[in-house]
């Protein structure tokens, strides 16, 4: 086991966690899940049951692009569509 | 948002909605203390002896400035028994010294802008810290997305998720069904090789508080 990373290190990181990842979003775990399993969050695991690992700056973007179209309404299912799913 | 030791997230979630700890809650005022003396050995400065015993281990950091009477009282009396510390800070009519370093940590979150200090009441020397904003929200959901993901789980959530569990405060934020995930969790990583850490831990505090509890309940006969 280790200690949790520091907001600053995490901050640089290349690749963070789902936890990391509400840290520096400020967005709900629920929420993140959620676009993990839609495909809106692209992500890397080595293997099965070994953490997925998300790519810092594409995910942080990705997650205001999501948000901002759900301010304007777009459903889930639009936005996957827009976003091209996990492609990004 | 902050990095947070794990005391100053114990606050934010132990406080009512107007932001106080009252005597009544007992369990939640030995979590506190509980959370001090935990924060101080995740961050190396003191550690346990294997006899129940705690004593120094290095100097205090200056981020943990608000925890300076907790170490110091650890630090003068040498190895120490937590029911020592509890005895130091938290019996008494007036519980000043738990006051005293309650209002420390409250007023460090009230310098992050994630709290709002409010006075005392007329007959205590305790101040309100109401949590801002989403300030709890993302202490509950950091703990939910370590504990709740197939996924390693840090020192530091484990150590407030078993503060939370054995100080009745995980009810609160927590459905049922999360809680059981949460507690099944804790145990398969207290049974793991990596995870000798969290079984520490987790007997650690559960002798904290049980021995604190006890003082309590001698306290009030």
């Amino acid at each position: 086991m280790s200690r949790q990373r520091s907001l600053e290190v995490i901050g640089q990181a290349e690749e963070v966690t789902i936890g990391e990842l509400v840290r520096l979003s400020g967005v709900r775990y629920s929420t993140l899940k959620f676009y993990t399993e839609e495909g809106l969050l692209p992500f890397q695991q080595a293997e099965e049951n070994l953490t997925r690992r998300y790519r810092r700056q594409e995910s942080l973007l990705r997650i205001r692009e999501i948000r901002a179209l759900r301010a304007e309404g777009r459903s889930i299912p639009e936005i996957k569509a827009l976003l091209g799913g996990a492609a990004g | 948002m902050n990095d947070l030791t794990l005391v100053q997230q114990y606050l934010l979630c132990a406080v009512s909605d107007s932001g106080r700890l009252t005597n009544l809650r007992s369990e939640r005022m030995i979590g506190f203390l509980a959370g001090g003396l935990l924060t101080m050995e995740l961050a190396g400065c003191v550690a346990p002896d294997g006899k129940k015993k705690i004593s120094a281990a290095a100097p205090l950091p200056e981020e943990l400035a608000y925890l300076r009477p907790m170490y110091d009282f650890i630090a003068q009396k040498g190895p120490v028994k937590p029911e020592k510390v509890a005895e130091e800070f938290y019996l008494g009519l007036t519980a000043k010294k738990f006051d005293q370093l309650f209002n420390a940590v409250g007023e460090s979150l009230a310098d992050l802008e994630l709290a709002e200090a409010a006075a005392p009441g007329l007959l205590s020397g305790r101040k309100a810290f109401k949590p801002v904003g989403r300030a709890v929200d993302q202490v509950v959901e950091m703990l939910r997305a370590e504990l709740l993901e197939d996924a390693p789980v840090s020192e530091d959530a484990a150590a407030l998720a078993v503060l939370l569990d054995q100080s009745g405060g995980i009810k609160t934020y927590f459905s049922p069904y999360e809680q059981k995930a949460i507690r099944e969790k804790l145990k398969a990583l207290s049974q793991s090789e990596a995870g000798k850490q969290v079984a520490d831990m987790m007997y650690f505090v559960e002798d904290l508080v049980s021995a604190m509890a006890a003082i309590t309940v001698l306290n009030n006969l």
